[in-house]
């Protein structure tokens, strides 16, 4: 079914090639054109670099989230966007781009990060308690989630109502991601959150695999259930809200980079996750690669990743990963 | 079938049920001890004693109680009043992690949404290295070897009850191997075919030989007072009877207990019993 323990410990380094060399061939894609050395030097500093710094980070928060809230909710199709931890920052994003009194354009660039993490945050904060409260199952986590988000859904389609044009296509633009949101200011917020929740995730790993055989199994083996299941609720959302607020909302990463690794390493998580944020950011950063060289028009992220998702989705169906 | 419980080399004092407990609390036979239970709606128990090396087997109707006793003695369950002590320890002293190593617990209704294989599943759970392949004792009776590359949910129900009865028993397998475990196991046999029934009944004796306790449920009774060193006889969260097979298993006490007729008979100290009139659904 699965490969074995020697050719899984090469799978790191492949991937850890592919980042390097995808990272290399941005840089190149400006270094070899023919712009002066100060431009040059300039664009590679400010545009090129915090674009793979992100690409890297956001990647590697989004598929690690999504591997540990699969595991937490006992539910193979959770995703960051699915449950809900998005649809709160989308829906502050919204709020800012279409209602934002003028005067705040010129702080947009901060104010937009921030609120969409307080955003992710607060919404996942109702989501848990929410779940808490009506049904206390990982089940109803991924309920609540789906009515919060459906609820944001309708506010943000009738804020669309009393919007312009621009506004509009700006709220579009961040729907869908992008890698070029961000400042070395931004990133310097957004870095520490991201590799610490990720981290925290990677340190709690070993321990999400005694969630397989359920709550009361899990106890008797001597793991704390509410407490882990909370704290690692706690760190997705905190490395998806920073991720959100970095490069808006990206689909389907979450979701597809865990399911095609499980199809390779297996279900344990210890290896599983680290093996997902490298998988992830090798991911983004193709994306910003694909964006880079097609520079004419800007690529929304999520399209790609879309597109270069779904028909791997349908190809991890067709091979039975994913059953109900 | 082979009669197996003259085996147990440990005092059973059980038939102390419902009495004051004069015993010494600081007994090292003790393993657990429950005084004055009770949890809302559903178990009721004045006195409970289980001393290192029984087999207990625990029979009663649906909705006894069963399961909600075995969840007490894991210490998984807050009893409304009455205190519980594991191994001479108060349960609020345990940790966590300190029982899970001592202690394991198999429940009805495991369910798992990924499809990860046999060997992964028992892996994340076993402390000892599954690569020497699971101790021939737990082969011989669960027969999971040859499971192991396959898909959990792709299992039968009963072949996937025997995973999960090797999972358990691999959880705590370094101290069921001095003999210094608690095994607690909710209906084992349930979806089992007759030869793992057999097979599993044996397997749970063999454990308290060696100095472990094992306390299982189940509705099987003549498998049940045939195999166990101890039967406790539950009804609507009440503890009935509990002791000795040939005392609990008698014909007044499972008639009380289940409303049914039963005839029961004695062979070579092999107790056979015979349900006369089960309910009728006139």
């Amino acid at each position: 079914m699965t490969i074995g323990t020697k050719t899984a410990r090469w799978i790191p380094v492949l991937f850890v090639i592919i980042l390097t060399g995808v990272a290399a061939a941005i840089v190149g894609v400006v270094a070899l054109s023919d712009s002066p050395d100060s431009l040059k030097q300039h664009i590679v500093l400010h545009i090129q670099v915090p674009l793979i710094v992100t690409a890297v980070l956001v990647g590697a928060a989004l598929s690690t989230s999504g591997a540990t809230l699969q595991v937490v909710l006992r539910n193979p199709l959770a995703d960051p966007g699915i449950i809900g931890i998005t649809s709160g920052a989308s829906l502050v994003a919204a709020t800012l781009l279409l209602l934002a009194p003028s005067w705040a354009n010129a702080y947009m660039h901060y104010l937009l990060p921030i609120g969409c993490f307080l955003g992710a945050m607060i919404s996942t904060f109702v989501i848990y308690r929410l779940a808490r409260r009506l049904l206390g199952s990982a089940t109803a986590v991924i309920l609540s989630g789906i009515a919060i988000s459906t609820l944001s859904g309708a506010i943000i389609a009738w804020l669309y109502l009393f919007s312009d044009a621009n506004a509009l296509r700006n709220l579009t633009f961040w729907l869908m991601g992008s890698l070029y949101q961000t400042s070395w200011p931004i990133l310097a917020l957004g870095a520490p959150l991201i590799i610490g929740a990720v981290g925290f995730q990677l340190y709690i790993a070993k321990h999400l695999n005694k969630l397989y055989a359920g709550d009361i199994a899990a106890k008797s083996s001597g793991v704390n259930v509410e407490k882990l299941t909370e704290r690692a609720l706690v760190a997705s959302a905190v490395a998806v809200g920073a991720a959100v607020s970095m490069a808006g909302s990206i689909a389907f990463v979450g979701l597809l980079i865990p399911h095609i690794l499980r199809r390779v390493v297996g279900h344990n998580n210890a290896l599983l996750l680290p093996l997902s944020a490298l998988a992830g950011a090798c991911m983004l950063l193709l994306v910003a690669l694909s964006s880079e060289l097609t520079r004419a028009i800007t690529l929304p992220v999520s399209m790609i990743t879309a597109t270069l998702g779904g028909p791997l989705l349908i190809w991890a169906l067709s091979k039975g990963q994913i059953k109900g | 079938m082979t009669k197996s419980n003259s085996h147990s080399e440990v005092p059973q004092d059980i038939s102390a049920f419902g009495a004051a407990h004069t015993y010494d609390s600081a007994n090292s036979c003790e393993v657990a001890r429950l005084c004055n239970i009770t949890v809302a709606q559903r178990l009721q128990i004045s006195s409970l004693r289980l001393d290192k090396g029984q087999c207990v087997h625990i029979l009663g109707p649906n909705g006894a109680g069963k399961s909600t006793l075995l969840m007490l003695l894991a210490g998984l369950l807050e009893a409304d009043t009455g205190s519980i002590a594991l191994f001479n320890k108060p349960l609020a002293t345990w940790s966590l992690a300190g029982m899970a190593t001592v202690r394991t617990l198999l429940t009805q209704h495991t369910e798992c949404s990924f499809h990860l294989t046999v060997h992964e599943y028992l892996t994340f759970y076993a402390d000892i290295d599954p690569d020497k392949g699971i101790p021939p004792i737990l082969e011989k009776a669960l027969e999971v070897t040859a499971f192991l590359p396959k898909i959990l949910t792709h299992l039968s129900g009963g072949e996937r009850q025997r995973v999960e009865i090797c999972r358990v028993l691999l959880q705590i397998w370094p101290a069921l191997q001095q003999g210094k475990g608690l095994v607690l196991l909710d209906e084992p046999l349930q979806g089992v075919d007759i030869r793992h029934q057999y097979a599993i009944a044996q397997l749970a004796t063999a454990l308290c030989e060696k100095g472990n306790t094992v306390v299982m449920s189940s509705h099987d009774i003549g498998l049940s007072a045939n195999y166990a060193s101890t039967l406790w006889l539950m009804q609507q969260g009440t503890m009935v009877a509990a002791g000795k097979p040939v005392d609990v298993a008698t014909k007044t006490h499972l008639e009380r207990v289940f409303e049914c007729h039963f005839a029961i008979s004695k062979h070579d100290n092999f107790l056979e019993f015979q349900v006369c009139a089960p309910i009728t659904l006139e």
